[in-house]
């Protein structure tokens, strides 16, 4: 972490509100990216990124480390990301959490199917069932590892690899269909 | 390893994340941390009076607790006797001879739960016009301060707790007076007492002044923006 960033947390610290708004400048528009990804929806998206930039600053006294900020700020936003997924517990419990031994690790498709695709992608991934979308973000987007991700969502890390298989294969085929 | 997928999207992340979120996010966000803080503030205020006031009670309390075990029994054959105020000075201790201690009709204030009872006229003396501003002073300021009372009950009731614990010292005192070997000494106290509650009254009365002015400056800027 800079010493500008860490001067400017501390100021947070003190309450200065200009120092916040610079703060929030600086991570908001990730951290708005981490949010959609996960619920979807705009609006969704910047309810709860505006609740975790509330928490996150109400409670930057306690964060005795400063140069973890970043980190500790990304784990609030998912965190809170989960939580409004799981409030709609009927999209959040639609799928099979059983394993499936038959997923191949590597895909048999191309690479190049996916260039100019991002639109793609990213409509593919929207369309995924709850879970499997929070896994692939949460791996791919997130760089979390599937022990991580298994901590977070309560859950076997086999079965987030079975999810992030599932959730995977389930994009690579909406692309290909598209070709 | 890292698959062709998870290579993709890390090398194009970028095209991932057009967009940011719309202005209203960082608008709603400054509302509720000037509001947070605002509180913040009001509840460390309130704190540091409350420490305060539990700094002076237990000084008062030690105060009454020593007068307590130090005062002589009253003796009635003596005190029949006596044909001079109540107690003798003390050696190298100011004359109260002059004091006068006359109970007036009692002083109910009706302030919430307070209640101030017997005001003691001290004629002549340094102390006795001490006790007669601040009691003035006191009850001149719970009258404003009634005001808290709608702008922000819950600041008002612990105002008007730690009042009422201080007046109830200020009662055990006025009732030892008379039989205190150093009266002195406890009008000391009970004058601590007073500018301890014209303390807390007068905090209050900040409060509802900072209040008031930031209400004016909230309706100032609806009008500008009509």
């Amino acid at each position: 972490m800079s010493k500008e960033e860490a001067e400017l947390i501390n100021r947070c610290k003190q309450g200065d509100i200009k120092s916040y708004e610079l703060l929030y400048n600086r991570y908001s528009r990730a951290m708005y990216h981490t949010c959609l990804r996960m619920v979807v929806n705009e609006a969704d998206a910047e309810d709860v990124l505006q609740e975790a930039f509330m928490e996150a600053f109400i409670n930057l006294n306690r964060l005795k480390n400063i140069d973890a900020f970043a980190g500790w700020l990304k784990r609030t936003v998912i965190n809170k990301a989960l939580n409004h997924l799981k409030r709609n517990r009927t999209t959040w419990l639609a799928v099979d959490e059983t394993e499936l031994d038959n997923l191949p690790e590597e895909e048999r498709i191309d690479e190049d199917i996916f260039k100019e695709k991002v639109e793609a992608t990213t409509a593919a991934l929207n369309l995924l069932p709850d879970k499997y979308r929070v896994v692939i973000n949460l791996h791919v987007f997130e760089n979390m590892s599937f022990e991580e991700i298994a901590i977070a969502l309560e859950i076997p890390s086999s079965t987030v690899r079975s999810q992030y298989l599932r959730g995977r294969q389930r994009i690579l085929n909406s692309i290909a269909h598209k070709i | 390893m890292e698959s062709g997928f998870e290579k993709y999207i890390k090398q194009n992340k970028p095209e991932f994340e057009k967009g940011a979120p719309s202005p209203k996010v960082w608008q709603q966000l400054q509302t509720q941390l000037a509001a947070h803080h605002k509180k913040k503030a009001r509840v460390v205020k309130m704190r540091r009076i409350g420490l305060g006031i539990a700094a002076s009670l237990l000084f008062i309390a030690i105060g009454v607790l020593f007068f307590k075990t130090s005062k002589q029994p009253v003796n009635t054959g003596i005190a029949a006797s006596r044909k001079q105020p109540l107690a003798d000075p003390a050696p190298g201790k100011p004359n109260v001879d002059s004091l006068k201690i006359a109970k007036q009709q009692s002083i109910t204030m009706q302030a919430g739960s307070v209640k101030q009872e017997g005001v003691f006229e001290l004629t002549g003396t340094e102390h006795g016009q001490s006790i007669n501003y601040y009691t003035r002073l006191v009850q001149n300021e719970q009258k404003q301060v009634q005001q808290l009372r709608v702008i922000d009950p819950d600041i008002y009731k612990e105002s008007q707790n730690a009042i009422d614990g201080l007046n109830t010292i200020y009662g055990q005192l006025k009732s030892q007076l008379h039989g205190s070997i150093d009266q002195q000494k406890v009008i000391e106290l009970m004058i601590k007492n007073l500018q301890m509650q014209e303390r807390v009254l007068n905090n209050q009365l900040q409060l509802i002044r900072e209040m008031q002015l930031n209400n004016q400056g909230k309706n100032e800027k609806s009008v500008r923006e009509i």
